[in-house]
């Protein structure tokens, strides 16, 4: 458990890329609010370079704005540190026997959530819940 | 971290319950008190111009969409209060 920023969430890729694609405004009223509520978002840096990969040059642009401009003052970026590296490289390989294995970056958005104690904001429910347990909020 | 700079002196007048929080913030420490505020307060207000450009592009959320992602997010903010405060207990 950190004593850093107060965090409302940690965003996994999904809400990234729903952010940099413009799906829906649910993302940016998460965004907005916790602004509003002096909260911060966490982003794991493995999971903002995945989410770089899944974007046309276009779609970078707006995330480019989300985490590089004003509002990245709102965002806490995570990185993955030696030991971190090690934990989630065994995981992944451990995990990996599974039929629809976590990503790298999912594993570290749950490591980040778990350390920071904070909701998480995925696409991808099941996954997320089965590595950090039944009880964690997830959006 | 904010990067060394120049100061200037200015003078400013300011309410009474201003005048009266400075005062227990103690004169060494009021620059650097009322710094500190104008620099959250600009932090602030650029972000709210930056949210106020995205919404521009994209849309605005509806009062009922912000509504809902406040409840969200007060949620989010108290069960990490919760989390805290039981690891605290705990140790």
């Amino acid at each position: 458990m950190t004593d850093g920023p107060p965090l409302a969430y940690v965003f996994d890729i999904h809400p990234l890329i729903s952010y940099a694609r413009s799906d829906s405004l649910f993302v940016p009223s998460l965004v907005a609010t916790s602004v509003e509520r002096n909260q911060y978002i966490a982003v794991s840096t493995v999971t903002l370079a995945h989410a770089y990969r899944e974007l046309s040059e276009d779609e970078a642009l707006v995330l480019d704005m989300l985490s590089g401009g004003h509002l990245a003052t709102a965002f806490v970026m995570k990185p993955l540190d030696a030991p971190a590296a090690r934990r989630i490289g065994r995981q992944a390989r451990h995990l990996g026997r599974m039929p629809s294995p976590p990503s790298l970056s999912t594993l570290h958005t749950a490591e980040v959530a778990k350390h920071d104690v904070a909701t998480v904001v995925t696409g991808d429910r099941e996954t997320v819940r089965s590595l950090l347990g039944s009880d964690w909020p997830i959006l | 971290m904010y990067p060394v700079s120049m100061t200037k002196r200015i003078t400013i007048s300011v309410p009474d319950d201003v005048a009266e929080r400075l005062k227990a913030v103690g004169p060494r420490q009021i620059s650097s008190y009322v710094s500190q505020a104008v620099r959250q307060t600009t932090e602030r207000e650029n972000m709210n111009q930056a949210l106020e450009e995205l919404f521009e592009r994209f849309g605005r959320p509806s009062p009922a969409e912000l509504d809902h992602a406040r409840r969200l997010t007060d949620q989010a903010i108290a069960w990490r209060a919760e989390q805290l405060r039981n690891r605290g207990s705990a140790t």
